[in-house]
């Protein structure tokens, strides 16, 4: 894991150096690098033979470069699908909704908090990509692309799909999301043998069914959600499970 | 020749509760399926055989109840008999009116019989067919309007033309029981006269209405925007004088400097620079990016809704990259569904202890959409995210469940927008997303 500093402030980027050096040193982190770069155009260079799994701090507004931070990002993204990406500017530049949509940012940090603000959040940011490298397990991912809309969840968060009216709209509801789009059930039935056809306008993930309620042709699922199931197919439910 | 005249009767029939089945499907925008339509017409036909022209009553019942097996009772009652009235007194009046006019202009006295069977069996409907399909495209923006405005649904104007066209109807009926044919004429006459006044009624209404609705939807805007410019104005005011204030500021460093006071200079940079940022970062700034919205109907909106949660100390952010120029569906259909939106964020965040809104408006390029986001604090720990767009679901007696559902009806007008829904760690956030 390598740590890279873009900061055209001399001033600012050896504070964020050192900054991390101590850190790394109180939690004993393995850290091979810190790499420190003033213009944009090093720090392009050197994606192509850096490997994967790194991580960035970046400045957003820097002088004499065309090349903004959001750009450096982008590119970053593209060689390093894993990397983690920290914006370290000024509070009228925050655009956090944004830039999580474009390129996955970690965090916003706000260069004129002061030192011990500065620090905690360094080190917050810091102990969350750490933990996550060792949790780092391939998900179990379901991928949904068709011209109009593309998403992809974990399979195991996903809990039922439901059509929404008679329109050709379907609603995903997963743990803590529900997402709306255009496609027929019978299509992502196929999708996955673990995806069982409850009802007419019901397709439910069996590994999240915690209790079929007989009376009320109910299926209870994770936090009390519950989707229907018609009474012809209760059998063959029971059955899988 | 026996067997003829029933061809003909039942091809007449059948072409007939075609055009009824295809007119109610237009106006109510209701898809329907082959099996179905079969079904439809068996029952009419079985339905007609046995009690004779009174079964347009049944007809009528048959029409609401597939508008609300198959809508899942999504429409108004209102809604739905009118729908079935209309189609089914409209069928049958256009009928009368085109039969009897081969009676006015004489065509029986120099046409064979069975011709004038032809005439009853194959050219009515078609004649129906073209006279209905003339009406509805043009009461079709009318029709629309009553469709989409609840209001207007619930109103006394669509129970009385509902009470107009079932009083038509049982005159209709009422013409059978008679075999007086001057006087069958002057009924005829009489329903030519009434559906059209009806028409004229419907058009009328639904039109000042809709512009009514327009008239009131412009002020509003309007007002909104006024306050919009006020807010401005007060924040340019603020800026100037902190402008102000940190000219004089940078002149006293000056002097210090110059003086070589190094506990003076600490102590402005102390007391006045550290602060500065609480100055510019002020709330009210967030309105400074609704500039970079070019929709003044969504620019009034979100300026109104911020304005409201700042004003209840809900911290409020706007984030905007590039200008926002469409939004890809109809215009007033997005700013109720924002209003709605930003309405249940500003209800569920009012109530907490550090309350926020944040707004996003991305646009992506690559995927040509449109992302609105809408993130507010909640205190609810659980939110049932599966069941809050359902009808008449609330939650803590507020009316956030009304509101979504609303906005479901809207959303499945259009297939290029839908909605993402998210809750996690007390924050609830809804993605509007739009294609185009």
């Amino acid at each position: 894991m390598h740590i890279n500093i873009l900061e055209d402030d001399i001033i600012q980027q050896q504070k964020l150096r050192r900054y991390l050096i101590e850190l790394v040193q109180e939690n004993n982190w393995s850290c091979q690098k810190i790499n420190t770069y003033s213009k944009p155009e090093q720090l392009s260079q050197h994606l192509l033979s850096n490997g994967t799994h790194h991580i960035y701090f970046l400045d957003i507004e820097i002088k004499g470069s065309d090349k903004k931070g959001f750009q450096v990002a982008k590119e970053i993204r593209k060689h390093d699908p894993y990397a983690a990406i920290i914006f370290v500017t000024t509070h009228s530049e925050f655009l956090p909704l944004t830039f999580q949509y474009h390129i996955s940012a970690l965090d916003f940090i706000d260069k004129t908090q002061s030192s011990n603000d500065f620090k905690q959040q360094l080190k917050e940011c810091l102990t969350h990509i750490v933990e996550k490298n060792h949790q780092d397990k391939p998900l179990d991912l379901f991928h949904y692309n068709t011209s109009q809309c593309h998403f992809q969840i974990p399979f195991n968060d996903i809990l039922f799909f439901e059509t929404i009216s008679s329109e050709r709209k379907i609603a995903l509801v997963s743990k803590n999301k529900r997402i709306q789009f255009t496609g027929r059930l019978q299509d992502i039935e196929a999708m996955d043998d673990r995806l069982f056809r409850s009802h007419r306008s019901y397709l439910v993930n069996i590994n999240k069914i915690e209790q079929i309620d007989k009376v009320n042709n109910e299926i209870i699922l994770h936090n009390q959600l519950t989707c229907l199931i018609s009474r012809r197919k209760i059998k063959a439910l029971r059955n899988l499970l | 020749m026996y067997i003829l005249s029933i061809t003909h009767i039942l091809l007449g029939f059948c072409s007939l509760s075609s055009i009824e089945f295809i007119m109610f499907c237009t106006i109510s925008k209701t898809k329907i399926s082959f099996k179905i339509y079969l079904l439809f017409i068996s029952t009419e036909l079985l339905t007609t055989a046995l009690l004779g022209i009174p079964a347009r009553i049944i007809h009528i019942f048959i029409l609401m109840l597939l508008n609300v097996s198959l809508n899942k009772g999504k429409q108004n009652l209102n809604l739905i008999t009118f729908y079935a009235l209309y189609t089914v007194v409209s069928v049958s009046t256009f009928g009368v009116i085109i039969q009897s006019l081969d009676k006015w202009l004489g065509l029986s006295y120099f046409l064979e019989n069975n011709i004038i069977a032809i005439y009853d069996t194959i050219i009515t409907p078609i004649f129906i067919g073209i006279v209905q399909f003339g009406v509805i495209k043009l009461i079709a923006p009318n029709l629309e309007i009553i469709r989409k405005n609840q209001h207007l649904q619930k109103s006394n104007r669509l129970k009385l033309i509902n009470s107009l066209l079932s009083i038509s109807l049982l005159l209709y009926l009422l013409t059978h029981q008679f075999n007086n044919t001057s006087y069958k004429n002057a009924v005829n006459m009489f329903f030519v006269i009434s559906l059209i006044s009806l028409l004229v009624y419907l058009k009328n209404t639904t039109q000042n209405y809709f512009n009514f609705q327009l008239a009131q939807q412009k002020q509003q805007q309007l007002d909104h925007l006024t306050t919009y410019t006020t807010q401005i104005e007060d924040l340019y005011k603020s800026i100037n004088g902190f402008r102000h204030d940190y000219a004089n500021l940078i002149v006293s460093l000056e002097t210090s400097i110059q003086a070589g006071d190094i506990n003076q200079i600490r102590s402005i940079y102390e007391d006045v620079l550290k602060n500065s940022p609480n100055v510019l970062n002020h709330g009210n700034h967030t309105l400074g990016a609704l500039t970079k919205i070019d929709i003044p109907a969504i620019k009034s909106v979100l300026s109104n809704k911020i304005i409201l949660a700042l004003e209840n100390g809900i911290h409020v952010k706007f984030e905007i990259e590039k200008n926002w120029s469409t939004c890809h569906i109809d215009v007033f259909d997005y700013i109720r569904m924002l209003g709605i939106l930003l309405d249940n964020a500003i209800e569920a965040s009012e109530t907490c202890s550090k309350a926020f809104i944040n707004i996003a408006f991305i646009a992506d390029n690559i995927k040509q959409e449109h992302r609105l986001i809408i993130e507010n604090s909640t205190n609810q720990k659980f939110i049932n995210i599966g069941h809050i767009f359902q009808d008449g679901v609330t939650s803590k007696g507020t009316n956030r469940g009304i509101g979504l559902s609303n906005m479901q009806h809207i959303l499945s007008d259009y297939e290029q927008a839908r909605i993402e829904t998210e809750h996690s760690n007390y924050q609830f956030r809804q993605t509007l997303i739009t294609q185009g």
